[in-house]
Protein backbone atom coordinates (compact mmCIF):
# COMPACT_ATOMS: atom_id res chain seq x y z
CA UNK A 1 0.00 0.00 0.00
CA UNK A 2 1.79 3.44 -0.98
CA UNK A 3 2.01 5.66 1.94
CA UNK A 4 0.04 8.14 0.65
CA UNK A 5 -3.04 6.12 0.65
CA UNK A 6 -2.85 5.80 4.22
CA UNK A 7 -5.72 8.05 6.17
CA UNK A 8 -6.70 8.42 9.08
CA UNK A 9 -10.14 6.90 9.95
CA UNK A 10 -12.15 9.30 11.99
CA UNK A 11 -11.79 11.84 8.88
CA UNK A 12 -12.50 8.90 6.49
CA UNK A 13 -15.72 8.39 8.82
CA UNK A 14 -16.72 11.45 8.95
CA UNK A 15 -16.39 12.88 5.34
CA UNK A 16 -17.76 9.70 4.32
CA UNK A 17 -21.24 10.43 6.83
CA UNK A 18 -21.30 13.61 5.10
CA UNK A 19 -21.31 12.71 2.00
CA UNK A 20 -24.16 9.82 2.58
CA UNK A 21 -26.55 12.46 4.05
CA UNK A 22 -25.90 14.79 1.07
CA UNK A 23 -26.93 11.57 -0.92
CA UNK A 24 -29.62 11.17 0.93
CA UNK A 25 -30.88 14.49 0.81
CA UNK A 26 -30.73 14.75 -3.04
CA UNK A 27 -32.49 11.61 -3.51
CA UNK A 28 -30.00 9.42 -4.59
CA UNK A 29 -30.65 6.52 -1.30
CA UNK A 30 -33.72 6.40 -1.84
CA UNK A 31 -35.53 2.93 -3.43
CA UNK A 32 -31.34 2.00 -3.57
CA UNK A 33 -29.37 -0.34 -2.19
CA UNK A 34 -27.87 1.20 0.85
CA UNK A 35 -24.06 -0.75 0.45
CA UNK A 36 -23.03 0.72 -2.92
CA UNK A 37 -23.68 3.84 -1.96
CA UNK A 38 -21.40 3.55 0.81
CA UNK A 39 -18.71 2.24 -0.92
CA UNK A 40 -18.79 5.52 -3.28
CA UNK A 41 -18.87 7.30 -0.54
CA UNK A 42 -16.39 6.56 1.28
CA UNK A 43 -14.45 6.39 -2.29
CA UNK A 44 -14.98 9.91 -2.98
CA UNK A 45 -14.11 10.71 0.86
CA UNK A 46 -10.67 8.96 0.48
CA UNK A 47 -9.86 10.84 -2.59
CA UNK A 48 -10.64 14.20 -1.28
CA UNK A 49 -8.82 14.04 1.96
CA UNK A 50 -5.53 14.23 -0.49
CA UNK A 51 -6.28 14.49 -3.59
CA UNK A 52 -3.30 15.07 -5.68
CA UNK A 53 -2.35 11.93 -5.07
CA UNK A 54 -5.09 9.74 -4.97
CA UNK A 55 -6.80 11.04 -7.82
CA UNK A 56 -5.02 8.36 -10.06
CA UNK A 57 -6.49 5.45 -8.24
CA UNK A 58 -9.71 3.95 -9.51
CA UNK A 59 -12.68 2.99 -7.71
CA UNK A 60 -11.72 -0.78 -7.86
CA UNK A 61 -8.09 -0.64 -6.95
CA UNK A 62 -9.69 1.32 -3.86
CA UNK A 63 -11.87 -1.52 -2.97
CA UNK A 64 -9.05 -4.21 -3.42
CA UNK A 65 -6.77 -1.98 -1.53
CA UNK A 66 -9.41 -1.80 0.99
CA UNK A 67 -10.23 -5.67 0.65
CA UNK A 68 -14.03 -5.20 0.30
CA UNK A 69 -15.75 -6.51 -2.56
CA UNK A 70 -17.14 -3.78 -5.59
CA UNK A 71 -20.47 -3.40 -5.98
CA UNK A 72 -21.86 -3.17 -9.21
CA UNK A 73 -24.00 -0.34 -8.27
CA UNK A 74 -21.01 1.35 -7.26
CA UNK A 75 -20.24 3.19 -9.97
CA UNK A 76 -23.37 4.25 -11.39
CA UNK A 77 -23.85 6.05 -7.49
CA UNK A 78 -20.25 7.56 -7.62
CA UNK A 79 -20.98 9.35 -11.11
CA UNK A 80 -24.49 10.29 -9.77
CA UNK A 81 -22.34 11.45 -6.40
CA UNK A 82 -20.10 13.61 -8.47
CA UNK A 83 -22.83 14.94 -10.51
CA UNK A 84 -24.52 16.68 -8.11
CA UNK A 85 -21.36 17.65 -6.30
CA UNK A 86 -20.30 19.62 -9.76
CA UNK A 87 -24.07 21.13 -9.36
CA UNK A 88 -23.37 22.89 -5.84
CA UNK A 89 -19.83 23.74 -7.44
CA UNK A 90 -21.75 25.71 -9.77
CA UNK A 91 -23.41 28.46 -7.45
CA UNK A 92 -19.72 28.90 -5.82
CA UNK A 93 -18.19 32.05 -7.70
CA UNK A 94 -14.82 31.08 -7.14
CA UNK A 95 -15.30 27.44 -8.58
CA UNK A 96 -17.56 28.41 -11.23
CA UNK A 97 -14.90 30.06 -12.99
CA UNK A 98 -12.81 26.79 -13.11
CA UNK A 99 -15.10 25.01 -15.07
CA UNK A 100 -14.92 22.21 -13.10
CA UNK A 101 -15.51 18.53 -14.80
CA UNK A 102 -15.73 15.03 -12.22
CA UNK A 103 -12.15 15.17 -11.85
CA UNK A 104 -11.37 18.28 -10.85
CA UNK A 105 -14.50 19.06 -8.68
CA UNK A 106 -12.64 16.25 -6.08
CA UNK A 107 -10.19 18.60 -4.73
CA UNK A 108 -12.77 20.91 -3.62
CA UNK A 109 -15.41 18.92 -1.67
CA UNK A 110 -14.20 19.95 1.22
CA UNK A 111 -15.36 23.28 0.71
CA UNK A 112 -18.84 22.07 -1.04
CA UNK A 113 -19.26 19.98 1.92
CA UNK A 114 -18.91 22.70 4.35
CA UNK A 115 -21.39 24.88 2.68
CA UNK A 116 -23.89 21.54 1.65
CA UNK A 117 -26.82 22.68 2.96
CA UNK A 118 -26.89 26.20 1.53
CA UNK A 119 -25.30 24.76 -1.54
CA UNK A 120 -28.42 22.50 -2.17
CA UNK A 121 -30.60 25.02 -1.69
CA UNK A 122 -29.17 27.37 -4.08
CA UNK A 123 -27.92 24.91 -6.70
CA UNK A 124 -31.73 22.95 -6.67
CA UNK A 125 -35.06 23.93 -7.61
CA UNK A 126 -37.62 21.87 -5.49
CA UNK A 127 -38.14 18.98 -7.48
CA UNK A 128 -41.90 18.06 -5.67
CA UNK A 129 -43.72 21.79 -6.20
CA UNK A 130 -41.92 21.50 -9.78
CA UNK A 131 -43.09 18.74 -11.13
CA UNK A 132 -47.01 19.86 -10.69
CA UNK A 133 -46.81 23.21 -11.78
CA UNK A 134 -44.22 22.71 -14.73
CA UNK A 135 -47.44 21.31 -16.86
CA UNK A 136 -49.41 24.20 -16.40
CA UNK A 137 -46.64 27.22 -16.60
CA UNK A 138 -44.59 28.09 -19.55
CA UNK A 139 -41.22 29.94 -19.65
CA UNK A 140 -41.10 33.04 -17.48
CA UNK A 141 -44.12 32.56 -15.73
CA UNK A 142 -42.49 29.35 -14.53
CA UNK A 143 -39.50 31.54 -13.85
CA UNK A 144 -41.42 33.59 -11.71
CA UNK A 145 -42.34 30.57 -9.52
CA UNK A 146 -39.42 29.22 -9.39
CA UNK A 147 -38.33 32.81 -7.25
CA UNK A 148 -41.14 33.25 -5.05
CA UNK A 149 -40.87 29.12 -4.20
CA UNK A 150 -37.34 29.48 -3.44
CA UNK A 151 -36.45 31.14 -0.08
CA UNK A 152 -33.37 32.95 -1.24
CA UNK A 153 -33.39 35.08 -4.09
CA UNK A 154 -30.96 34.08 -6.99
CA UNK A 155 -29.76 36.60 -9.12
CA UNK A 156 -30.64 35.43 -12.31
CA UNK A 157 -27.97 37.03 -14.67
CA UNK A 158 -24.70 35.26 -13.76
CA UNK A 159 -25.91 32.00 -13.68
CA UNK A 160 -25.78 30.10 -16.93
CA UNK A 161 -29.00 28.12 -16.28
CA UNK A 162 -32.16 27.57 -14.66
CA UNK A 163 -31.54 25.56 -11.09
CA UNK A 164 -31.81 21.97 -11.75
CA UNK A 165 -34.59 20.08 -10.45
CA UNK A 166 -33.93 18.12 -7.36
CA UNK A 167 -35.46 14.49 -8.27
CA UNK A 168 -34.44 11.15 -7.88
CA UNK A 169 -32.68 9.92 -11.03
CA UNK A 170 -35.54 7.43 -12.09
CA UNK A 171 -37.49 10.69 -12.62
CA UNK A 172 -35.21 12.96 -14.73
CA UNK A 173 -34.37 10.36 -17.25
CA UNK A 174 -37.06 10.48 -20.12
CA UNK A 175 -39.73 8.02 -20.06
CA UNK A 176 -38.35 4.94 -21.82
CA UNK A 177 -41.82 4.48 -23.43
CA UNK A 178 -44.79 7.16 -23.76
CA UNK A 179 -47.38 6.16 -21.05
CA UNK A 180 -50.28 6.32 -22.92
CA UNK A 181 -53.38 5.63 -21.48
CA UNK A 182 -55.10 2.38 -22.79
CA UNK A 183 -58.47 2.96 -24.99
CA UNK A 184 -61.61 3.05 -22.83
CA UNK A 185 -63.11 -0.65 -23.71
CA UNK A 186 -66.64 -0.85 -24.42
CA UNK A 187 -66.74 -4.34 -23.76
CA UNK A 188 -69.58 -5.82 -21.68
CA UNK A 189 -68.80 -9.64 -21.44
CA UNK A 190 -71.91 -10.79 -22.85
CA UNK A 191 -71.15 -10.32 -26.49
CA UNK A 192 -71.81 -13.21 -28.82
CA UNK A 193 -68.59 -15.54 -29.80
CA UNK A 194 -68.70 -16.32 -33.34
CA UNK A 195 -67.89 -19.75 -34.44
CA UNK A 196 -65.19 -18.88 -36.78
CA UNK A 197 -63.27 -17.04 -33.80
CA UNK A 198 -63.28 -20.00 -32.01
CA UNK A 199 -62.53 -22.55 -34.87
CA UNK A 200 -59.26 -20.50 -34.92
CA UNK A 201 -57.81 -21.90 -31.90
CA UNK A 202 -58.62 -25.40 -33.22
CA UNK A 203 -56.25 -27.07 -35.23
CA UNK A 204 -57.54 -29.01 -38.25
CA UNK A 205 -58.22 -32.55 -38.32
CA UNK A 206 -54.84 -33.12 -40.93
CA UNK A 207 -52.98 -30.95 -38.39
CA UNK A 208 -53.82 -33.14 -35.82
CA UNK A 209 -52.48 -36.09 -37.65
CA UNK A 210 -49.30 -34.26 -38.76
CA UNK A 211 -48.77 -33.34 -35.47
CA UNK A 212 -49.34 -37.05 -33.60
CA UNK A 213 -46.79 -38.18 -36.49
CA UNK A 214 -44.06 -35.71 -35.90
CA UNK A 215 -44.43 -36.70 -32.20
CA UNK A 216 -44.40 -40.11 -32.54
CA UNK A 217 -41.48 -39.76 -34.79
CA UNK A 218 -39.33 -37.66 -32.73
CA UNK A 219 -39.99 -40.06 -29.38
CA UNK A 220 -39.37 -43.34 -31.63
CA UNK A 221 -36.10 -41.90 -32.58
CA UNK A 222 -33.13 -42.10 -29.86
CA UNK A 223 -32.03 -39.09 -28.54
CA UNK A 224 -28.75 -37.97 -29.18
CA UNK A 225 -26.73 -37.87 -25.85
CA UNK B 1 -81.95 -15.59 1.32
CA UNK B 2 -79.52 -13.67 2.46
CA UNK B 3 -77.11 -13.61 0.28
CA UNK B 4 -75.04 -10.63 1.86
CA UNK B 5 -72.22 -10.72 4.30
CA UNK B 6 -73.39 -11.20 8.05
CA UNK B 7 -72.81 -7.61 8.39
CA UNK B 8 -75.96 -5.67 9.00
CA UNK B 9 -77.04 -3.22 6.16
CA UNK B 10 -75.94 -0.11 8.15
CA UNK B 11 -72.54 -1.27 9.12
CA UNK B 12 -71.89 -1.23 5.39
CA UNK B 13 -70.64 2.16 5.61
CA UNK B 14 -68.15 4.25 2.88
CA UNK B 15 -64.40 3.74 3.59
CA UNK B 16 -64.37 6.23 6.26
CA UNK B 17 -61.06 8.02 7.79
CA UNK B 18 -61.28 6.75 10.98
CA UNK B 19 -59.65 3.00 9.77
CA UNK B 20 -62.33 0.86 11.13
CA UNK B 21 -60.62 -2.22 11.00
CA UNK B 22 -63.37 -4.10 9.52
CA UNK B 23 -62.25 -7.16 6.90
CA UNK B 24 -62.18 -5.75 3.31
CA UNK B 25 -66.09 -6.48 1.87
CA UNK B 26 -67.05 -5.02 -1.00
CA UNK B 27 -68.73 -1.94 0.08
CA UNK B 28 -70.86 -1.00 -2.82
CA UNK B 29 -73.14 -3.28 -4.07
CA UNK B 30 -75.00 -2.74 -6.93
CA UNK B 31 -77.92 -0.97 -6.08
CA UNK B 32 -81.31 -2.46 -7.53
CA UNK B 33 -84.51 -1.42 -7.11
CA UNK B 34 -86.04 -3.63 -4.51
CA UNK B 35 -88.04 -6.50 -5.39
CA UNK B 36 -85.47 -7.89 -7.97
CA UNK B 37 -83.15 -9.91 -5.67
CA UNK B 38 -80.70 -12.42 -7.70
CA UNK B 39 -82.25 -15.71 -6.28
CA UNK B 40 -81.79 -18.11 -9.18
CA UNK B 41 -84.51 -18.85 -10.95
CA UNK B 42 -85.97 -22.73 -10.21
CA UNK B 43 -87.10 -21.94 -14.17
CA UNK B 44 -84.03 -22.75 -16.09
CA UNK B 45 -82.01 -25.69 -14.39
CA UNK B 46 -79.02 -25.99 -16.67
CA UNK B 47 -76.30 -23.84 -15.07
CA UNK B 48 -74.83 -22.68 -18.07
CA UNK B 49 -74.20 -19.32 -18.91
CA UNK B 50 -77.83 -18.14 -19.24
CA UNK B 51 -78.28 -17.57 -15.51
CA UNK B 52 -76.06 -15.45 -15.09
CA UNK B 53 -76.57 -13.58 -18.35
CA UNK B 54 -79.63 -13.11 -17.52
CA UNK B 55 -79.15 -11.29 -14.53
CA UNK B 56 -76.83 -9.50 -15.77
CA UNK B 57 -79.12 -8.36 -18.95
CA UNK B 58 -81.89 -7.29 -15.89
CA UNK B 59 -79.12 -5.36 -14.26
CA UNK B 60 -77.96 -3.81 -17.18
CA UNK B 61 -81.33 -2.72 -18.19
CA UNK B 62 -82.02 -1.28 -14.84
CA UNK B 63 -78.96 0.53 -14.75
CA UNK B 64 -79.60 1.80 -18.37
CA UNK B 65 -83.27 3.19 -17.54
CA UNK B 66 -81.70 4.97 -14.23
CA UNK B 67 -78.67 6.33 -15.93
CA UNK B 68 -81.37 8.10 -18.58
CA UNK B 69 -82.42 9.57 -15.70
CA UNK B 70 -81.35 12.99 -14.18
CA UNK B 71 -79.38 12.68 -11.09
CA UNK B 72 -81.43 14.64 -9.35
CA UNK B 73 -84.49 13.12 -10.85
CA UNK B 74 -82.88 9.85 -9.38
CA UNK B 75 -82.78 11.29 -5.42
CA UNK B 76 -86.36 12.28 -5.85
CA UNK B 77 -88.08 9.48 -7.68
CA UNK B 78 -85.95 6.46 -6.52
CA UNK B 79 -86.32 4.11 -3.51
CA UNK B 80 -84.95 5.40 -0.37
CA UNK B 81 -82.36 3.01 -0.72
CA UNK B 82 -81.05 5.02 -3.83
CA UNK B 83 -81.77 8.18 -2.35
CA UNK B 84 -79.31 7.36 0.33
CA UNK B 85 -76.04 6.28 -2.26
CA UNK B 86 -77.18 9.49 -5.02
CA UNK B 87 -76.93 11.90 -1.41
CA UNK B 88 -73.25 10.11 -1.23
CA UNK B 89 -72.62 11.00 -4.52
CA UNK B 90 -73.60 14.61 -4.71
CA UNK B 91 -72.06 15.20 -1.78
CA UNK B 92 -68.59 14.14 -3.17
CA UNK B 93 -66.83 17.98 -3.79
CA UNK B 94 -66.02 17.00 -7.28
CA UNK B 95 -67.90 15.14 -10.17
CA UNK B 96 -65.78 12.17 -9.45
CA UNK B 97 -66.25 10.46 -5.78
CA UNK B 98 -64.24 6.91 -6.84
CA UNK B 99 -65.32 5.97 -3.14
CA UNK B 100 -68.93 5.29 -4.68
CA UNK B 101 -67.84 2.75 -6.89
CA UNK B 102 -71.23 1.52 -8.25
CA UNK B 103 -74.21 3.57 -8.05
CA UNK B 104 -75.07 4.56 -12.16
CA UNK B 105 -75.91 8.29 -10.81
CA UNK B 106 -72.15 8.35 -11.55
CA UNK B 107 -71.78 7.60 -14.99
CA UNK B 108 -70.87 11.28 -16.11
CA UNK B 109 -68.14 10.92 -13.81
CA UNK B 110 -64.95 10.06 -16.50
CA UNK B 111 -63.94 6.58 -14.37
CA UNK B 112 -62.86 4.04 -17.68
CA UNK B 113 -64.90 1.26 -17.93
CA UNK B 114 -67.38 1.96 -15.20
CA UNK B 115 -69.45 -0.80 -17.21
CA UNK B 116 -72.35 -3.00 -15.36
CA UNK B 117 -70.93 -4.85 -12.36
CA UNK B 118 -71.00 -8.31 -11.40
CA UNK B 119 -73.67 -9.73 -10.03
CA UNK B 120 -73.24 -9.53 -5.80
CA UNK B 121 -75.72 -10.37 -3.31
CA UNK B 122 -77.44 -7.06 -2.43
CA UNK B 123 -79.94 -6.21 -0.06
CA UNK B 124 -81.99 -3.14 0.36
CA UNK B 125 -80.32 -1.14 2.85
CA UNK B 126 -81.75 1.60 5.35
CA UNK B 127 -79.56 5.03 4.69
CA UNK B 128 -76.12 4.88 5.12
CA UNK B 129 -74.56 7.43 7.36
CA UNK B 130 -72.57 9.60 5.00
CA UNK B 131 -69.26 9.87 5.50
CA UNK B 132 -67.05 12.65 6.04
CA UNK B 133 -66.83 13.84 2.55
CA UNK B 134 -63.35 13.67 0.80
CA UNK B 135 -61.70 17.17 1.44
CA UNK B 136 -60.70 17.00 -2.50
CA UNK B 137 -60.89 14.34 -5.05
CA UNK B 138 -56.82 13.56 -6.30
CA UNK B 139 -58.17 13.94 -9.58
CA UNK B 140 -56.20 10.39 -10.75
CA UNK B 141 -57.75 7.55 -11.72
CA UNK B 142 -55.66 4.40 -11.35
CA UNK B 143 -55.85 2.12 -14.64
CA UNK B 144 -56.65 -1.89 -14.43
CA UNK B 145 -53.59 -3.38 -15.73
CA UNK B 146 -54.42 -7.13 -14.41
CA UNK B 147 -57.39 -8.81 -13.70
CA UNK B 148 -57.37 -12.29 -12.35
CA UNK B 149 -60.13 -14.77 -12.50
CA UNK B 150 -61.34 -18.28 -12.22
CA UNK B 151 -64.52 -20.08 -13.60
CA UNK B 152 -65.50 -23.85 -13.32
CA UNK B 153 -66.20 -25.72 -16.60
CA UNK B 154 -68.58 -28.44 -14.42
CA UNK B 155 -66.51 -31.35 -16.26
CA UNK B 156 -63.55 -33.25 -16.03
CA UNK B 157 -60.84 -32.94 -18.89
CA UNK B 158 -58.56 -34.52 -20.67
CA UNK B 159 -56.20 -32.21 -21.15
CA UNK B 160 -54.17 -33.96 -23.55
CA UNK B 161 -56.83 -34.22 -25.83
CA UNK B 162 -57.18 -30.62 -25.27
CA UNK B 163 -53.58 -29.89 -26.04
CA UNK B 164 -53.54 -31.92 -29.05
CA UNK B 165 -56.60 -30.55 -30.55
CA UNK B 166 -55.87 -26.92 -29.63
CA UNK B 167 -53.44 -24.64 -31.94
CA UNK B 168 -53.37 -21.90 -29.01
CA UNK B 169 -52.69 -24.71 -25.92
CA UNK B 170 -49.07 -25.70 -24.17
CA UNK B 171 -49.32 -28.69 -22.01
CA UNK B 172 -45.78 -29.94 -20.56
CA UNK B 173 -47.17 -32.78 -17.13
CA UNK B 174 -43.75 -32.91 -15.86
CA UNK B 175 -43.39 -28.83 -15.22
CA UNK B 176 -47.58 -28.12 -14.67
CA UNK B 177 -50.40 -29.67 -14.35
CA UNK B 178 -52.12 -27.87 -16.57
CA UNK B 179 -52.96 -26.57 -20.15
CA UNK B 180 -51.78 -22.84 -20.55
CA UNK B 181 -54.04 -21.30 -23.48
CA UNK B 182 -53.65 -18.32 -24.70
CA UNK B 183 -56.71 -15.95 -27.22
CA UNK B 184 -55.59 -12.93 -28.60
CA UNK B 185 -58.88 -10.66 -28.27
CA UNK B 186 -58.88 -9.63 -25.33
CA UNK B 187 -55.83 -10.76 -25.27
CA UNK B 188 -55.40 -12.88 -22.30
CA UNK B 189 -53.86 -16.12 -20.86
CA UNK B 190 -55.80 -19.24 -19.18
CA UNK B 191 -55.42 -22.36 -16.78
CA UNK B 192 -56.92 -25.13 -17.58
CA UNK B 193 -57.21 -28.03 -14.75
CA UNK B 194 -58.49 -31.49 -15.25
CA UNK B 195 -60.94 -31.50 -12.78
CA UNK B 196 -62.64 -28.35 -14.74
CA UNK B 197 -61.67 -25.64 -13.27
CA UNK B 198 -59.60 -22.54 -15.21
CA UNK B 199 -57.72 -19.54 -14.21
CA UNK B 200 -58.14 -16.48 -16.49
CA UNK B 201 -55.64 -13.77 -16.21
CA UNK B 202 -54.51 -10.59 -18.44
CA UNK B 203 -57.88 -9.42 -18.93
CA UNK B 204 -57.77 -5.30 -18.49
CA UNK B 205 -61.32 -5.03 -17.05
CA UNK B 206 -64.13 -7.20 -15.51
CA UNK B 207 -65.77 -7.51 -18.35
CA UNK B 208 -62.90 -8.21 -20.86
CA UNK B 209 -62.10 -10.87 -18.16
CA UNK B 210 -65.31 -12.38 -18.33
CA UNK B 211 -65.68 -12.51 -21.85
CA UNK B 212 -62.06 -14.21 -22.41
CA UNK B 213 -63.19 -16.69 -19.65
CA UNK B 214 -65.93 -17.63 -22.16
CA UNK B 215 -64.25 -17.60 -24.84
CA UNK B 216 -61.98 -20.15 -23.74
CA UNK B 217 -65.22 -22.20 -22.19
CA UNK B 218 -66.53 -22.13 -25.38
CA UNK B 219 -63.11 -23.49 -26.94
CA UNK B 220 -63.30 -26.52 -24.51
CA UNK B 221 -66.96 -26.99 -25.25
CA UNK B 222 -65.64 -27.24 -29.05
CA UNK B 223 -63.24 -29.92 -28.33
CA UNK B 224 -65.90 -32.00 -26.94
CA UNK B 225 -66.61 -31.55 -23.37
CA UNK B 226 -69.71 -30.91 -22.24
CA UNK B 227 -68.24 -27.89 -20.44
CA UNK B 228 -70.59 -25.10 -18.25
CA UNK B 229 -69.57 -21.54 -17.38
CA UNK B 230 -70.21 -21.91 -13.24
CA UNK B 231 -68.94 -19.87 -10.47
CA UNK B 232 -67.21 -16.96 -12.75
CA UNK B 233 -65.44 -14.83 -9.79
CA UNK B 234 -62.96 -12.19 -9.98
CA UNK B 235 -60.27 -13.08 -7.03
CA UNK B 236 -57.63 -9.95 -7.86
CA UNK B 237 -57.01 -6.89 -9.85
CA UNK B 238 -54.53 -4.94 -10.30
CA UNK B 239 -54.43 -1.06 -10.81
CA UNK B 240 -51.75 1.51 -10.90
CA UNK B 241 -51.44 4.94 -11.44
CA UNK B 242 -49.18 7.88 -10.57
CA UNK B 243 -48.85 10.41 -8.73
CA UNK B 244 -46.47 12.57 -10.57
CA UNK B 245 -44.21 13.61 -7.33
CA UNK B 246 -41.21 12.32 -5.87
CA UNK B 247 -42.22 10.58 -2.60
CA UNK B 248 -39.63 10.40 1.02
CA UNK B 249 -39.99 6.69 1.59
CA UNK B 250 -37.66 6.42 4.30
CA UNK B 251 -40.57 9.10 6.17
CA UNK B 252 -43.32 7.30 4.81
CA UNK B 253 -41.98 4.60 6.76
CA UNK B 254 -41.70 6.22 9.78
CA UNK B 255 -44.51 7.78 9.88
CA UNK B 256 -46.72 4.35 9.03
CA UNK B 257 -44.66 2.00 10.52
CA UNK B 258 -47.65 -0.26 11.18
CA UNK B 259 -48.39 -0.73 7.67
CA UNK B 260 -45.37 -0.18 5.80
CA UNK B 261 -42.66 -2.23 4.98
CA UNK B 262 -39.64 -0.46 3.59
CA UNK B 263 -36.39 -2.48 2.71
CA UNK B 264 -34.41 -1.24 -0.09
CA UNK B 265 -32.22 -4.13 -0.17
CA UNK B 266 -34.85 -6.12 -0.58
CA UNK B 267 -36.68 -4.06 -3.27
CA UNK B 268 -36.76 -0.39 -4.26
CA UNK B 269 -40.76 -0.25 -2.93
CA UNK B 270 -42.55 0.38 -0.01
CA UNK B 271 -44.87 -2.51 0.73
CA UNK B 272 -48.09 -0.77 1.76
CA UNK B 273 -50.80 -3.32 3.28
CA UNK B 274 -54.02 -1.03 4.07
CA UNK B 275 -56.39 -2.66 6.32
CA UNK B 276 -59.76 -0.71 5.12
CA UNK B 277 -59.95 -1.27 2.09
CA UNK B 278 -57.74 -4.77 2.30
CA UNK B 279 -55.79 -3.86 -0.40
CA UNK B 280 -51.27 -3.69 -0.85
CA UNK B 281 -49.71 -0.88 -2.23
CA UNK B 282 -46.40 -0.67 -3.84
CA UNK B 283 -45.27 2.61 -3.70
CA UNK B 284 -41.98 3.75 -5.71
CA UNK B 285 -40.09 6.75 -4.90
CA UNK B 286 -41.10 7.98 -8.32
CA UNK B 287 -44.41 8.27 -7.18
CA UNK B 288 -45.41 5.28 -9.38
CA UNK B 289 -48.11 3.29 -7.34
CA UNK B 290 -49.35 -0.61 -7.83
CA UNK B 291 -52.55 -1.48 -6.17
CA UNK B 292 -53.49 -5.27 -5.86
CA UNK B 293 -55.54 -7.36 -3.84
CA UNK B 294 -58.61 -5.93 -4.62
CA UNK B 295 -61.64 -8.13 -5.77
CA UNK B 296 -63.68 -4.97 -7.19
CA UNK B 297 -62.88 -2.27 -8.55
CA UNK B 298 -64.13 0.29 -5.80
CA UNK B 299 -61.49 -1.35 -3.22
CA UNK B 300 -58.74 0.03 -6.02
CA UNK B 301 -60.15 3.70 -6.04
CA UNK B 302 -60.97 3.81 -2.77
CA UNK B 303 -57.65 2.91 -1.53
CA UNK B 304 -55.96 5.61 -4.05
CA UNK B 305 -58.00 8.13 -2.69
CA UNK B 306 -56.96 7.45 1.21
CA UNK B 307 -53.46 7.00 0.01
CA UNK B 308 -53.38 9.73 -1.69
CA UNK B 309 -53.39 12.67 0.99
CA UNK B 310 -50.55 10.12 3.07
CA UNK B 311 -48.51 10.94 -0.11
CA UNK B 312 -49.27 14.05 -0.67
CA UNK B 313 -47.92 14.67 2.93
CA UNK B 314 -44.48 13.28 2.05
CA UNK B 315 -44.31 15.87 -1.14
CA UNK B 316 -42.28 19.01 0.53
CA UNK B 317 -38.55 17.89 0.31
CA UNK B 318 -36.11 18.85 3.10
Amino acid sequence: MPAKYVEDKDKMLSRTLQLVELANETWLVTGRHPLPIITAAAFLAWQSLQPSHRLTCSLARFCKLANVDLPYPAASRLQELLAVLLQMAEQLAWLQILKLDKRSVVKHIDDLLQHRHLLIRMAFRDGTAEVESQEELQGQQQEQEEVEDNSLDKPKGKRPASPALLLPPCMLKPPKRIHSTSPVSTVTGDENISDSEIEQYLRTPQEVRDFQRAQAASQAAPNPP
Amino acid sequence: MDQNNSLPPYAQGLASPQGAMTPGIPIFSPMMPYGTGLTPQPIQNTNSLSILEEQQRQQQQQQQQQQQQQQQAVVTAAAAVQQSTSQQATQGASGQTPQLFHSQTLTTAPLPGTTPLYPSPMTPMTPITPATPASESSGIVPQLQNIVSTVNLGCKLDLKTIALRARNAEYNPKRFAAVIMRIREPRTTALIFSSGKMVCTGAKSEEQSRLAARKYARVVQKLGFPAKFLDFKIQNMVGSCDVKFPIRLEGLVLTHQQFSSYEPELFPGLIYRMIKPRIVLLIFVSGKVVLTGAKVRAEIYEAFENIYPILKGFRKTT
